[in-house]
């Protein structure tokens, strides 16, 4: 059945393809007498259908794949060969690969000039962009560490589109009470005391907080107790240390609650120290009860604003239904209050985004520009390898000569520049882990607390 | 007789290869077809199956290429024609008389088919090697 219609050009299209797996010197000889063989075959089973052909065409590439390795191994007893190859040696893939990367690490060491600008170049641009990434894991990714921490939230008011964090202690009670969207709120302002009795006199960063501060955010202390309501009630002289403060003052030491120091002369009773990760507002290093007067809460003090407010959110109630709230109440007070509230808008905004709106894009930016450097470096490396590459092809044709294949090659290649890569990234961490160390253990307090991670987010 | 005992026993796919040559010389699509027609399709040889075979069989000096080919106008030119050599016909009787005696063992058993099969093909549909 040797019939004149050609053979489908599809499956005898597919089915030399599939003859490329096999082995060049069997290819020579066969390659040919098989397409021809091929489309014999293909032409009767064409007479049963398309169908007929592509079963056909599936089951001699599935052949030809089973039995590429039978026909390597003849390929070496070839009679055109002489049959006086050497035995062919197989070795194991991982064992090639170990090959190829000591053969690569001392390929390296042989031209050291080459190696090092390589890898620095790597090592430069991989540290910047593991120093800048881990700022901004630490800032922008990672959640606040305190409980649930999306449904705390900070509140903004003002006019004409200008929002300050800063609330009148008669606003913040309002606005916090009369919504209904919040489990607890609190008001905080910063302040500064001076330290005695503690060897060197100290001024020291805090706050002052109304009492549901620690449960609002979340935190249980890591010694003794937080505020409760008996502390503002009795207007008690108690104080929280940070985490900071206890080890750095007190050692750390377990019995430091109870003790009383000197705080703007006055003896002040610390009943508890926080967990290392607390930090609101940022650089605070204790918290004091902050009690309103009734001169404070006094109807003509809604004009001051000085206290921040932090608030969490009850279950079950977004942002938008909670800024809904908040600005029918603002709507009340305008009317109420006009002298001091006239057009005031209330809104409510996560204490994350609020924390890092100021350095984002400026983080973001210097984000865009190191991968760019990275990038450059990338490319730079890339040149360097063609470069020494074009130099290798005798290396190159002597080994194909002797045998290698294009994929062997192909890994030996590839195994370099693992080798390069590998060193690049080590070296990379280290500069990051240098840098980190030197410029950024400043005073800016967003970049405390970023440890170098492995993971994004949590 | 040449030392024909380290060639068998014969795959069976060899075995019909030598077979389908046994007649004169052909090409690889008509050892298929031989093959196929002789087992009623039972053993249908793949191409990959079929030349790295060939190309075993070669090495071994079983068969080789031959040089005469049909007249041009029936020839394709890429096509390559293979014939039993004298130790290839030498070596397929050897294996005929292993497997005939294997099958009189068998017989004196009283081991015989239920049914009728293809001589020595592999289960309908099988094209392993």
């Amino acid at each position: 059945m040797t019939g004149n219609q050609p053979a489908p050009p599809g499956p005898r299209r597919l089915y030399a393809a599939a003859l490329r797996l096999w082995p060049r010197q069997v290819r020579a000889r066969d390659a040919a007498d098989m397409i021809a063989t091929f489309e014999a075959l293909a032409r009767d089973a064409s007479a049963r259908g398309r169908l007929a052909v592509w079963t056909l065409t599936v089951q001699e590439i599935v052949d030809l794949a089973r039995t590429m390795r039978a026909a390597r191994q003849s390929g070496g007893n070839l009679p055109d060969c002489a049959g006086e190859a050497a035995p062919h040696v197989r070795t194991h893939p991982m064992t090639a690969l170990w090959q190829d990367v000591r053969y690569a690490y001392r390929m390296l060491l042989r031209q050291p000039s080459f190696a090092l600008v390589a890898v620095l170049t790597l090592a430069l641009g991989i540290g910047a962009n593991t120093a800048v990434f881990t700022v901004i894991n630490g800032v922008l990714l990672r959640p606040l560490p305190y409980a649930d921490p999306d449904r705390i939230v900070t509140l903004l008011n003002g006019r004409n589109g200008r929002l300050s964090a800063a609330f009148s202690p008669p606003n913040f009670i309002d606005v916090t009470r009369d919504s209904g969207v919040f489990t607890g709120a609190a008001a905080f302002m910063p302040t500064t005391a001076n330290v005695t009795g503690l060897g060197e006199p100290q001024r020291l960063d805090g706050a002052d907080v109304t009492w549901p501060f620690f449960n609002v955010i979340g935190v249980t202390p890591a010694l003794g107790r937080v505020f409760t309501e008996s502390d503002e009630r009795n207007n008690a002289a108690v104080v929280v240390l940070s985490d900071g403060l206890w080890r750095r003052q007190f050692g750390a030491r377990a019995d430091v609650v109870n003790h009383t120091v000197m705080m703007d002369g006055k003896p002040v009773t610390i009943i508890g120290v926080t967990p290392p990760e607390v930090a609101l507002p940022r650089t605070a290093e204790y918290w004091r009860p902050l009690v309103f007067s009734p001169r404070d809460i006094a109807p003509r003090a809604r004009g001051a604003q000085y206290v921040f407010v932090v608030a969490r959110l009850k279950a079950g109630v977004d942002l938008a239904a909670a800024n809904a709230r908040i600005a029918t109440v603002a709507d009340r007070l305008s009317r109420d209050f006009p002298n001091t509230n006239l057009d005031r808008a209330m809104t409510a905004v996560r204490l994350h985004d609020r924390m890092v709106t100021s350095v984002r894009p400026a983080l973001l930016v210097l984000f865009g520009a190191v991968t760019l450097v990275l990038l450059i470096a990338c490319v730079n490396v890339a040149n360097l390898l063609l470069a020494r590459a074009h130099g290798r092809t005798r290396e190159v044709a002597v080994r194909a000569a002797l045998g290698a294949g294009r994929g062997r090659l192909i890994q030996q290649f590839l195994s370099e520049s693992l080798v390069l890569g590998l060193a690049g990234a080590v070296g990379g961490l280290l500069v990051a882990y240098g840098r980190r160390a030197r410029s950024w253990r400043s005073d800016r307090p967003a970049f405390h607390g970023c440890p170098m991670s492995a993971s994004i987010g949590r | 007789m040449r030392d024909v005992a380290r060639f068998i026993p014969l795959s069976p796919q060899q075995f019909h290869i030598l077979l389908a040559l046994t007649d004169g010389r052909l090409h690889g699509y008509g050892i298929i077809r031989d093959v196929a027609g002789r087992t009623d399709g039972a053993l249908r040889l793949g191409t990959g199956t079929l030349y790295t075979a060939l190309a075993r069989l070669s090495a071994l000096g079983l068969i080789d290429e031959s040089d005469r080919r049909p007249p041009a106008e029936a020839d394709d030119e890429r096509r390559r024609y293979y014939r039993l050599t004298p130790l290839g016909r030498e070596v397929l009787i050897a294996e005929t008389s292993r497997l005939e005696a294997l099958v009189g063992h068998a017989h004196k058993k009283g081991v015989r088919p239920a049914l009728p099969r293809p001589a020595l093909g592999r289960p309908a549909g099988s094209r392993t090697r």
